[in-house]
């Protein structure tokens, strides 16, 4: 099992009588590409915050890639999040003052686990694997478009061979070739990689990329009202 | 990568942060300028006159006798006479006596008249003596020997001729044109007062004050009279006598003897507890000009807190990314303090540069128009310690946002 959750309750610290997140049972399989589509405001961020180790859940137990992360202290999950989960978002991916492979290498340098001796051969074939323009690399990343951008983020996101990648509505800001272009990228490399995808979006035209596809409300029993 | 990431982030903001650069480079500036020239200030003081232990004059205020003795700065307001130096130079405690004469000038500079045995006893800086870079001590009447500054500023050389000016100021219009004067030696600088001094014999000084048309014809005939064979121009009185003890121990005793004299209403000052004195009474001044640079940097560090503060805001998707890609809320803390670190060093390399840089462009001017001694370098224990204190202050300068960013990263969420 790629992640387990049991019993997960949620609410934000300064709305603790509003819960977010009531989640009995759910699990995601090793390996699986699993398309979660829902409205915003639903709560599909917080789940993917809960998952990361960027939040901890108010209750329940929750497991990634087989390790307890409510058990663990806040640092813990630093450190497990840097050595073992990519994350792409719908924008700000990237340090815009950073260059695609400042930002790549930065993703790494947080990442203690694989000290690697050759980060710049690997920086290199991830960027020409994700056809980013050999011009670019050294730009700042404000100056490229957002396509490039997101290239780049799946980059960054794969540096440490994640077990585990979570993708959040990374397409909104894309037309669709683009968008196709972008997603035939992405699972490729989870295949490669053989990593778990998360995928977030409100926009299920995407689902047909995906092995399993699930419905937020299906997950969440709590009745979110933006 | 730390430190990497940190000078880009500042390098994007490149315009807030040059400004917030220069402004605490400024108060740096201040800071330390004030710092150095107050230490230059008061160890070229304290060292204008050494190894004398008692200088005496006409019943006048010490501070008074002091400043017109040593710094040549004011007007003599009594004389004491040749006769109370003569007796006075006798006294069995007495090693030696020199006395001075002042109310003269050339050029703006004072001249001061003396016995060839003030090259031999005044000294200064931890009893330095002088020392002659050219020439000897005067021997004859219209031999002139020059500080180190006028032989500089004036570009006089051994065997120029000089004439001296009645009173002080470098417009008299009474000048003792008539009897001219030999440079005969050049002292080495000193760094005080001396420097700004040209000395001529005590008959030197008497003789072109000779207002008998005779007696003048006659002194421009003999140019090259020795001070042995002029007898006829010993002066009435001096202004000031500089005095040597056998035994330190008799100072107190002498000085209460001398301020007590029944012959002639007379003062004596220890030159080391008058500087001390004197520069007690400077210490307001000292005080406000550092307490005033404190709080100019004091200033400069609030804007610089409030100008990362302001930033923190622009940069949550910065932090919130941090987080994302493994970076502890520690992390970003000590990015925000690092970034401050990284602006105080810089300030602190623009103020060192740029005050080394004026110090030694103005050292020839502060010498000339203050006759203080300042050095260019400007690693002393204190400035080191205020740097020190420097760099804590900004690093409790850049804890509110450092805070900030750090509870941001805390509670950052996509």
């Amino acid at each position: 099992m790629s992640i387990q959750l049991s019993n997960i309750k949620f609410s934000y610290p300064n709305a603790s009588h509003k819960s977010v997140l009531n989640i009995e049972q759910w699990s995601v399989n090793d390996g699986d590409k699993l398309f979660i589509y829902g409205s915003s405001g639903c709560g599909k961020s917080t789940l993917l915050n809960i998952i990361s180790g960027i939040l901890c859940p108010s209750a329940g137990s929750i497991s990634v890639l087989g390790e307890p992360l409510d058990k663990m202290s806040s640092s813990q999950r630093d450190r497990f999040r840097a050595n073992n989960i990519g994350y792409v978002f719908q924008q700000f991916n990237l340090i815009s003052y950073l260059n695609a492979k400042e930002n790549i290498a930065l993703a790494s340098h947080f990442s203690k686990r694989n000290k690697m001796e050759s980060l710049d051969n690997k920086i290199t074939t991830l960027l020409e694997a994700l056809e980013v323009n050999e011009d670019d690399w050294s730009r700042p990343t404000s100056m490229l478009s957002i396509g490039q951008q997101q290239r780049i983020a799946i980059a960054r996101a794969f540096i440490n061979s994640p077990k585990l990648l979570i993708v959040d509505e990374p397409t909104s800001s894309l037309d669709e070739p683009s968008r196709d272009k972008f997603l035939s990228l992405l699972t490729t490399l989870c295949d490669v990689n053989q990593t778990t995808l998360l995928f977030v979006s409100h926009d299920t035209r995407l689902k047909s990329h995906f092995d399993v596809v699930q419905n937020f409300t299906d997950i969440n029993n709590e009745e979110v009202k933006g | 990568m730390f430190i990497h990431l940190a000078i880009k982030s500042l390098l994007n903001r490149k315009g807030s942060i040059i400004l917030t650069i220069a402004t605490i480079s400024v108060s740096l500036f201040v800071m330390l300028g004030v710092d150095h020239i107050r230490h230059q200030a008061k160890a070229s003081f304290a060292s204008s006159v050494s190894g004398v232990d008692l200088i005496v004059g006409g019943r006048t205020g010490s501070m008074n006798l002091l400043l017109y003795s040593v710094f040549r700065i004011g007007a003599p307001t009594n004389n004491l006479s040749w006769q109370s130096y003569k007796r006075l130079s006798k006294k069995p405690s007495v090693r030696w006596a020199v006395p001075i004469s002042l109310g003269d000038s050339h050029k703006g500079y004072r001249v001061i008249g003396t016995t060839p045995s003030y090259f031999e006893f005044y000294s200064f800086t931890n009893k330095q003596p002088l020392h002659f870079k050219q020439g000897k001590a005067f021997e004859g009447v219209f031999d002139i020997v020059l500080g180190a500054n006028i032989a500089e500023q004036l570009g006089y050389s051994l065997g120029d001729t000089i004439t001296l000016s009645h009173g002080i100021g470098s417009t008299s219009f009474r000048k003792h044109d008539n009897l001219p004067f030999k440079v005969v030696g050049i002292l080495k600088a000193t760094g005080t007062p001396v420097d700004q001094t040209l000395h001529v014999s005590l008959q030197g000084l008497e003789a072109v004050h000779v207002t008998e048309p005779l007696a003048i014809r006659r002194l421009k005939e003999t140019p090259k009279m020795t001070l042995a064979k002029a007898m006829n121009l010993t002066p009435n009185s001096v202004t000031a006598i500089m005095i040597g003890l056998k035994s330190k121990m008799a100072v107190f005793n002498f000085q209460r003897q001398i301020n007590t004299d029944k012959q002639e209403p007379l003062t004596a000052i220890l030159p080391g507890v008058a500087l001390s004195q004197l520069w007690q009474t400077m210490s307001v001044f000292d005080n406000t000009l550092r307490l005033i640079s404190y709080l100019v940097i004091i200033s400069s560090l609030i804007g610089l807190s409030a100008t990362l503060l302001s930033s923190i805001k622009e940069r949550l998707n910065e932090i919130r990314l941090l987080r994302i890609i493994g970076a502890s809320s520690v992390y970003v803390f000590s990015l925000i303090e690092l970034e401050a670190l990284l602006i105080a060093f810089i300030s602190v390399i623009i103020a060192l540069v740029s005050l080394s840089m004026v110090l030694s462009v103005s050292q020839e001017i502060i010498l000339n128009s203050y006759g203080v001694m300042i050095k260019p370098l400007i690693f002393s224990e204190s400035s080191i310690e205020l740097i020190i204190g420097f760099f804590l202050f900004v690093f409790i300068a850049a804890i509110p946002p450092a805070i900030t960013a750090f509870s941001a990263a805390k509670n950052s969420h996509a």
